[in-house]
């Protein structure tokens, strides 16, 4: 297996889900879709974390002034997935945020057509 | 094997995916969410990152999805008249999409990643075309190790130890430390000492051809423990800020779905 194949499925999952955002009418729908698409940019980071191998660390810390045995200067191969972390806690963030404006129009149109959500268009 | 699984799971994820993007019932839209997600966790075990995996099956399968559902439930009438699940732009956003995969795909095809930091090295001393050069001194000798230096793609140099067989072919290729600074490289090498290389023949391949390393078999086991050190440490300022946006996103989502008047 190679970085390709992962970044591959990524991106194929990635235009899946932008093809749901864009064609649905449904407003949980469209957030199912944008769930999609965060867990292929995660996936991203996974495999670039697992086959990219960070050398450059040490010579960039050096441009940033770090000395010897920073933290920050040794690629243990783990940044990839700690970015990972947040990508999903932020992406929790988003699906409750969401969903409470998503029962908010609910409640508002009776219905939660986006379509018809549409009193900030010009 | 891997490449089996890899392509199994890759199979359920796309067409799980598609099947969330297609279906009229929203509900079993949200369903075969929760099968792509849960597929997504297994190709995290594939890339070695376990702890990631566990995250995903808590978070996503356990909390979003399941959150997903409640709101599915609290929103749709389920035996109420049948809404059109899609608009009237099918036809463009496939096409939007589509080349949006083609561009993705193209670019990332057409890029050299640093996982790929191949040298070409020459044990006929010629000279190499391309920005990746090569220093060898000696050539011939068998019981001594010989060593190389390899400057990648964007110039960057790499010291190598090479053995050769009774056959002058090359039978192990080591990565040493490249600048003078010895502890600082043993931390950086730490792990990373061993090449790998792709495709079965490999000296016929070694020589003045391409080849690559990756992380030992073992580099990522004990991740959680690491992980949960790095966020400790290095990224303790990003991990705090997470911690203060998912309250900022609790009180708001209460304050935004609470009933006025309540």
């Amino acid at each position: 297996m190679t970085l390709m194949h992962y970044l591959s499925l990524a991106a194929i999952l990635f235009g899946i889900g932008f093809y749901g955002v864009l064609t649905r009418r449904n407003a949980i729908a469209v957030l199912m879709s944008l769930e999609l698409m965060f867990n292929a940019v995660t996936i991203n980071l996974i495999a670039f974390n697992r086959y990219v191998i960070p050398f450059r660390l040490e010579e960039f810390g050096m441009r940033m002034g770090f000395s010897g045995s920073s933290a920050f200067m040794t690629p243990d191969g783990y940044i990839g997935q700690i970015f990972a972390i947040f990508v999903i806690a932020i992406a929790a963030a988003e699906a409750t945020v969401g969903l409470a404006i998503v029962i908010l129009i609910y409640r508002r149109w009776r219905g939660i057509d986006i379509d018809r959500v549409n009193l900030l268009k010009w | 094997m891997e490449q089996t699984v890899f392509y199994l799971f890759a199979f359920i994820i796309i067409v799980s995916a598609l099947a969330v993007v297609s279906i009229k019932n929203i509900f079993h839209c949200a369903l075969f969410l929760v099968l792509c997600l849960f597929t997504i966790g297994g190709v995290f075990v594939l890339l070695q990152a376990e702890f990631l995996a566990v995250i995903q099956v808590l978070l996503y399968v356990g909390a979003v999805a399941i959150l997903m559902i409640f709101a599915i439930m609290l929103t749709s009438r389920l035996a109420g008249r049948e809404v059109m699940m899609t608009n009237e732009h099918t036809f463009l956003g496939g096409f939007l999409s589509l080349a949006l995969v083609f561009i993705l795909i193209f670019s990332f095809v057409n890029t050299s990643f640093p996982t790929d930091s191949r040298f070409k090295i020459d044990l006929e001393g010629n000279r190499l075309p391309d920005a990746a050069s090569y220093y060898l001194p000696q050539s011939g000798a068998t019981e001594h190790p010989l060593d190389a230096v390899g400057l990648d793609l964007t110039g960057y140099p790499y010291y190598f130890q090479i053995k050769l067989d009774q056959q002058g072919s090359v039978s192990q290729i080591r990565l040493l430390n490249r600048t003078d600074s010895d502890d600082l490289n043993a931390a950086m090498m730490a792990g990373i000492k061993s090449l790998k290389f792709d495709g079965p023949n490999i000296p016929a391949d070694l020589i003045n051809g391409w080849f690559s390393y990756s992380y030992p078999a073992d580099h990522f086991s004990n991740s959680a423990h690491k992980i949960g050190t790095r966020l400790m440490q290095t990224f303790v300022l990003p991990f705090e800020i997470v911690s203060i946006l998912l309250l900022a996103a609790l009180i708001g989502a209460i304050v935004i779905a609470r009933r006025e008047g309540s």
